[in-house]
């Protein structure tokens, strides 16, 4: 079978006798199933890349007009008596611009990218070009410069990550999360941003969170949460340290109530686990789960409260 | 060759800037298209297009001009575009508009971003097709034309047009095949 046949065939263009063919050879094996699959594949998803274009064929045309009468140049805008500070103004602009193109010029061999590290089902640990270290938790992304060259290291955060960064005072180090920023020259912190509500835990240092137009400070060993829309920015003493399961493998719980160990256990193993009876959410679990498996977790649990764990359809109820 | 475009050929040397215009503006939006695919950028594209138009104008050795007119217009939109990436560094800015919709995306469910990282993935394994089947693709995909539009519109054979969808489509496999394997897998998850 020709791959030219094939398409030929995705495409409808083959006549009655070569769709038999390509039909039979379909069915002849998985394989070949498969291979026809990942055309049509492509040739789907190439779909989405479709454009369409918004400019004007006339306007376009008279834009042509004006480049054959100048030569191959574009004409310029029509010029307009400017004021002679615009004209040294502009003359600034020209120097910034040279000195720009001249610094991008000298740097080539650093390019600056931008990057963009992303997580689906695993956790990943990034060394960023400063030393900081970000550890990304599922399904979240940072964005960020190839080179910090800015006055400021600027990060973008979606999702969930662990933040250790290199003490700089010159050039401090900000996060962008769902509209508030975070400030900080060196120290170690997590944030995690959930349908549009941040909250932050700081491990070690001094952190400066922006919202708003306000500005809070937090310690090490306290806690933000924020809500969007609304102001109030709440700190709270951080009681345990389940927040930093999926950078250190450990549930560490320390009179956490077994509702909240419950949801980071949920989310770590994507496991759908509900509690029967309200009266067993608040009980307290003083433990340290050191990279186990759900199935242990849930075996210390049922001996230690002796709660029942009974699992029908995937789902998985205490009580 | 259509005989519609040997006209238009005969009638260039002498800078007939009617026919001219009436070319120019029905091959626009379609070349636009194909360079707004290439480099993501509307405006950057209109300027690919409208030098490739200028240049046309400008040729002199038009009497020696064979070959579809539609064939060397696509193909000219193709190279230039593909040069202004190399040279201008447009790849910063289009660097960018991936990370910006790739951003967007993970707003959205893993299968959404799934489905950006794969088109992100077929945009750079159709911008590294050769000119020929590059083009064709694009009349096949984008412009939905047949197998013999496009023969007619190129001035080739159905049969070239046949061979050349068959190694676009073979070529991007080949690229794309361990991330589709992927895709699958997580699919399925």
């Amino acid at each position: 079978m020709t791959d030219e046949l094939l398409v030929k065939y995705l495409l409808g263009e083959t006549s009655d006798a070569e769709g038999k063919t390509v039909q039979q050879w379909i069915h002849e094996a998985e394989a070949n199933r498969t291979y026809y699959e990942q055309f049509k594949q492509i040739w789907d998803a190439s779909g989405e890349l479709v454009v369409k274009s918004a400019v004007d064929e006339n306007e376009a045309w008279k834009r042509f007009q004006n480049r054959v009468a100048n030569g191959g140049k574009v004409k310029p805008a029509p010029a307009k008596q400017y004021f002679l500070w615009t004209k040294i103004a502009a003359s600034i602009l020209l120097l910034v611009g040279i000195s720009a193109v001249l610094y991008f010029v000298t740097n080539r061999q650093s390019a600056n990218k931008t990057i963009i590290a992303q997580t689906g089902q695993q956790v990943l640990t990034d060394t960023l070009s400063d030393g900081s270290q970000v550890t990304l938790n599922r399904n979240s992304s940072i964005t960020y410069q190839n080179n910090f060259t800015d006055t400021i290291r600027a990060v973008a955060l979606k999702g969930e990550a662990f933040f250790k960064v290199t003490p700089n005072k010159k050039q401090p180090f900000v996060i962008t999360v769902n509209d508030i920023t975070v400030r900080v020259v060196g120290t170690s912190f997590n944030i995690r941003s959930e349908n549009k509500s941040t909250e932050i835990v700081v491990e070690t240092g001094v952190v400066q969170i922006i919202n708003r137009g306000k500005t809070t400070l937090l310690k090490a060993g306290e806690k933000l949460l924020l809500k969007a829309g609304s102001n109030s920015a709440e700190k709270e003493v951080v009681s345990d340290q389940l927040y930093n399961y999926y950078r250190t493998h450990q549930f560490v719980c320390d009179e956490t109530p077994l509702w909240k160990l419950v949801d980071v256990l949920n989310e770590a193993y994507d496991s759908d686990i509900r509690i029967g009876k309200d009266q067993l959410k608040n009980l307290a679990i003083t433990t340290t789960f050191n990279n186990e498996s759900l199935d242990k977790i849930l075996e210390i649990i049922h001996l230690t409260f002796d709660i029942t764990v009974s699992r029908k359809d995937g789902q998985i109820t205490l009580q | 060759m259509e005989p519609e475009q040997t006209a238009i050929l005969s009638l260039l040397p002498q800078r007939d800037e009617a026919t001219f215009e009436q070319l120019f503006k029905s091959h626009f939006k379609r070349l636009h298209c194909y360079a707004i695919t290439i480099l993501k950028d509307e405006t950057e594209a209109e300027e690919i297009v409208q030098q490739v138009f200028y240049k046309l104008w400008e040729r002199n050795q038009l009497q020696s001009f064979t070959g579809s007119l539609n064939a060397y217009l696509y193909r000219a939109v193709h190279n230039e575009s593909l040069n202004f990436l190399k040279h201008q560094q447009v790849r910063t800015n289009h660097q960018l508009h991936v990370a910006y919709s790739m951003k967007q995306q993970t707003d959205d469910s893993d299968k959404k971003v799934a489905a950006a990282e794969l088109e992100k993935h077929i945009q750079k394994a159709l911008n590294e097709l050769p000119e020929q089947c590059r083009t064709i693709f694009q009349l096949s995909r984008f412009d939905e034309l047949k197998y013999l539009e496009i023969a007619d519109k190129l001035g080739l054979s159905v049969k070239t047009v046949e061979n050349q969808m068959g190694k676009a489509l073979k070529l991007m496999r080949i690229k794309l095949v361990h991330f589709l394997k992927f895709l699958l897998l997580f699919f399925h998850l």
